[in-house]
């Protein structure tokens, strides 16, 4: 799979296996909605149990972290097109607002420079609202090792 | 407000616990707070549903930051005295080994704490507190409390 490539249904599936084999991406109910043209998009449903302070009923930026973190992990492995394994070394978050913990988060990741062991990646998230329009959460920056010695499976 | 009416209390106690029934997905992670050695250390229970990869049995970097980013938060809370919120600007965390099957504590030290900004570095770890597994830092905003 070529970093610009469409992704074979197997390959998407097999993403979306990986996903929701992650007991915290299930903990957060992530699903994976769509990966092309070297970007990949995931969300989750946002509910009460998500907010972070119970005084103004916003979504704590803790969710947004996992959120952004496996996006961009699987927006490495679109780009290898393999399942090889990848830790985050760093990821920074810049909070540009703050989002009531209502109706769905979503995350679009994608790997801009991949070298033999190191990936860079950013990604956003965001809220759509009624009018179809996006509006953005956080912007998340982040690298990763690439350990090529260790498949995973789906 | 709640949170600043139950902090007034928990510091009376010198217990910062039962602040954290007001911090829902904190609390629903599994992430609790005690005063030690004079100091603000959370702990995150080992629990299934932080594991991010199955097969390497490791917890996924969200929830590590989630913990620091809640120990930053509750610290800066318990730091002030002045009436006011903290609002994350933004948070870096480093991963410095890989999160394994266990409890996760973590502690916070306020850099600067100024008038309109504060500056919070927060370290994680597990079995050794001389062996992190993760270290971030993040910018604050303080915005005085809504009347």
């Amino acid at each position: 799979m070529s970093p610009s490539a469409v992704p074979t249904p197997e390959q998407l599936l097999a993403l979306d296996r990986l996903l929701r084999l992650s007991p915290h991406n299930s903990f957060l109910g992530m699903k994976l909605e769509s990966a092309k043209d070297n970007r990949i998009s995931v969300s989750l449903p946002m509910s009460e149990k998500l907010v972070g302070n119970a005084s103004d009923g916003l979504l704590h930026g803790g969710v947004v972290s996992s959120l952004l973190d496996t996006s961009c992990s699987l927006a490495v492995m679109l780009r290898l097109g393999k399942l090889i394994r990848v830790a985050t070394l760093d990821m920074r978050l810049d909070y540009l607002r703050s989002a009531t913990a209502e109706g769905t988060l979503h995350a679009r990741s994608s790997c801009y420079r991949l070298t033999d062991q190191m990936a860079f990646v950013r990604g956003v998230a965001f809220t759509v609202d009624a009018d179809g329009n996006e509006d953005k959460i956080a912007k998340a920056a982040a690298s990763f090792l690439v350990i090529h010695q260790q498949r995973v499976s789906s | 407000m709640k949170v600043l009416q139950a902090l007034a209390q928990a510091k009376d106690a010198n217990d910062p616990q039962p602040l954290l029934q007001h911090f829902p997905y904190a609390e629903a992670i599994g992430i609790s707070a005690e005063i030690k050695d004079g100091a603000l250390v959370t702990h995150l229970a080992f629990d299934q549903h932080i594991i991010g990869d199955l097969g390497a049995a490791a917890l996924q970097g969200g929830a590590i930051s989630t913990l620091l980013e809640s120990t930053a938060v509750l610290a800066l809370l318990w730091d002030v005295e002045k009436i006011q919120m903290p609002q994350m600007m933004n948070h870096a965390v480093e991963y410095l080994s890989s999160g394994r099957p266990l409890p996760t504590f973590a502690r916070a030290e306020i850099t600067r704490h100024g008038h309109q900004i504060a500056n919070v570095r927060t370290i994680a770890w597990q079995e050794d507190p001389h062996a992190p597994i993760a270290a971030a830092h993040a910018h604050f905003l303080l915005v005085p409390e809504a009347k």
